[in-house]
């Protein structure tokens, strides 16, 4: 339903800010629920405005059943962070439009408005709703009127507290439909119980990271802080994970597309390699694997 | 293109503090010309030709555009209908539609409250002068609509206020260049200077020309857009 073919893509410059970048992303996603992990540096935000159209890749394609994605809005919908809805309509209207739009009956959309929990807010207009509240309204319109595609930016992060717990089972009913469901995140968590494909964008790179059946494997990171942080370098490198490092003073920062068992050891054995005391180590939550004493060869018992 | 769809960019003047407040000064201005040109023999030709055709218009339909397209681009306004599904071009159709409709109509409107007020025995009869101040006015605020439409689809934020300062230099003068801006035809229509040689029917062909070819402009601008 949606692919992507030897995709590169740089977001606009801005000063101050490094630009992100896609590298050479080659990728098909068909119906089901496909989470792409990834922070805003990896290239998540760019990869959402590639897919929804605002940004032209520079080059390479993007193919929304077919059709380039600014040709293809009645089937695409994209929910990003900054998503904006018509101000001065009441959100009744803007449910109207959309059903006019994409050619849906309304009942549909009033449905998922419904279920969501989202039915006072029918009267009020668009310039009266929070962002949050903005975000739940374009979500339930996308899911009500059962858009084949839908990209979403951070699908649980600014929305209504009353729908977030509601929408894993709205997204996975539509994605039983046959919609095609792609879900950019920096949360693993958040995206695991429901993604049925689960990918990570390290540096604009895009690896297909497992199955949902085997889904232990995630956006994995560890921070460690130590006034010999630097020290920590050469021993990392000589890890068998492809681990990307960031330094910024005494905070070193490792991340791999691994689970956070693997990477939580290849960081152990890296600290004990190069010997410097680390004064905090910061980390995701961790996988639930059993840890014994032969994880960590040549510790002090 | 539903009447739906319109009613967006027409909610975006009457709902926003801002729209109804941007639109005040131009609407009491027109008033207050009407009333003091009162007593005069050619009362509302004088109003028409004057300030109206000259100053009226093109402020209130620059307002307007700026109401429903809001403080950026033409192009950064389609967010909110593209969000909805609409297509691009749909969503830039109906903006520019939208500023269109409501220029057309507050224009004629005040045109002819204009005309109503300061009737003098000199101007043509009442109802003729009414009904042909209607249209004029009618497709005159269409021809801006589209102008600045057209206008916000380029040179960003700047776009606007870049077209009505030629509007005012290209369509006060009697170049060839005063043709391309819609200033020139609707005095000439209203029964002032005609558009360097053209005659008012010309003159009127002239403006619905230039309204289609604006509103093309956009559609272009929007459909090649990168943003």
């Amino acid at each position: 339903m949606i692919s992507l073919q030897r995709l590169n893509a740089s977001s606009p410059p801005k000063r101050g800010v490094p630009p992100c970048v896609l590298r050479n992303i080659t990728a098909t996603f068909d119906a089901g629920i496909h989470a792409i992990l990834g922070t805003q540096r990896d290239g998540t935000g760019l990869l959402h405005a590639v897919l929804d159209g605002r940004i032209t890749p520079v080059s390479g394609e993007v193919r929304i059943a077919g059709k380039a994605p600014r040709s293809s809005a009645a089937l695409l919908s994209s929910v990003p962070l900054d998503v904006t809805v018509p101000d001065a309509l009441s959100v009744s209207h803007m449910i109207d439009l959309c059903a006019s739009f994409r050619g849906t009956p309304r009942n549909d959309i009033l449905r998922t408005f419904e279920s969501l929990g989202l039915t006072p807010m029918l009267t009020r207009l668009g310039n009266s709703l929070r962002k949050d509240e903005q975000r739940s309204v374009v979500l339930a319109l996308a899911i009500g009127a059962g858009a084949k595609a839908i990209v979403i930016e951070e699908p649980f992060s600014a929305i209504d507290p009353s729908v977030a717990p509601l929408l894993g089972d709205a997204l996975k009913d539509l994605a039983a439909k046959g919609s095609t469901i792609v879900l950019t995140t920096a949360s693993a968590n958040e995206a695991r119980p429901i993604a049925s494909a689960i990918y990570r964008l390290s540096r604009g790179e895009l690896v297909r990271a497992s199955q949902r059946s085997s889904s232990l494997i995630q956006a994995a990171w560890v921070r460690v802080y130590s006034e010999q942080a630097k020290a920590l370098l050469p021993a990392i490198a000589e890890s068998e994970l492809a681990i990307d490092v960031e330094l910024h003073g005494h905070a070193l920062t490792a991340r791999a597309a691994s689970t956070q068992f693997d990477l939580s050891r290849a960081i152990a054995k890296a600290i004990l390699r190069a010997g410097i005391r680390p004064f905090a180590i910061e980390s995701a939550p961790p996988d639930l694997v059993p840890m014994t004493p032969s994880m960590f060869p040549g510790a002090a018992p | 293109m539903s009447a739906r769809a319109i009613s967006f960019p027409l909610a975006r003047i009457v709902r926003n503090r801002g729209g109804r407040w941007a639109l005040l000064p131009w609407i009491v201005f027109a008033i207050v010309l009407a009333v003091v040109s009162r007593g005069r023999s050619d009362g509302a030709s004088h109003v028409l030709v004057g300030s109206f055709a000259r100053f009226v218009m093109p402020l209130l339909s620059f307002s307007i555009a700026t109401a429903v397209v809001g403080k950026g681009s033409l192009v950064e306004a389609l967010a909110p209908l593209t969000t909805l599904g609409a297509s691009r071009e749909r969503a830039g159709l109906t903006i520019a539609f939208g500023s269109m409709l409501a220029s057309a109509g507050t224009s004629a409107f005040l045109g002819a409250m204009v005309v109503i007020v300061s009737h003098g025995t000199s101007d043509p009869p009442l109802v003729t002068d009414v009904v042909n101040t209607l249209w004029i006015c009618a497709l005159g605020g269409a021809a801006y609509g589209a102008y600045f439409s057209a206008a916000s689809t380029l040179f960003g934020r700047f776009g606007r206020s870049a077209f009505l300062i030629a509007d005012f230099i290209l369509g006060g003068g009697s170049a060839v260049s005063s043709l391309f801006v819609p200033r020139a035809h609707i005095r000439s229509l209203l029964g002032g200077p005609h558009a360097l040689t053209l005659s008012q029917r010309w003159s009127a062909v002239a403006l619905v020309a230039l309204t289609i070819a604006f509103v093309l402009l956009a559609l272009v601008r929007i459909r090649t857009s990168r943003k």
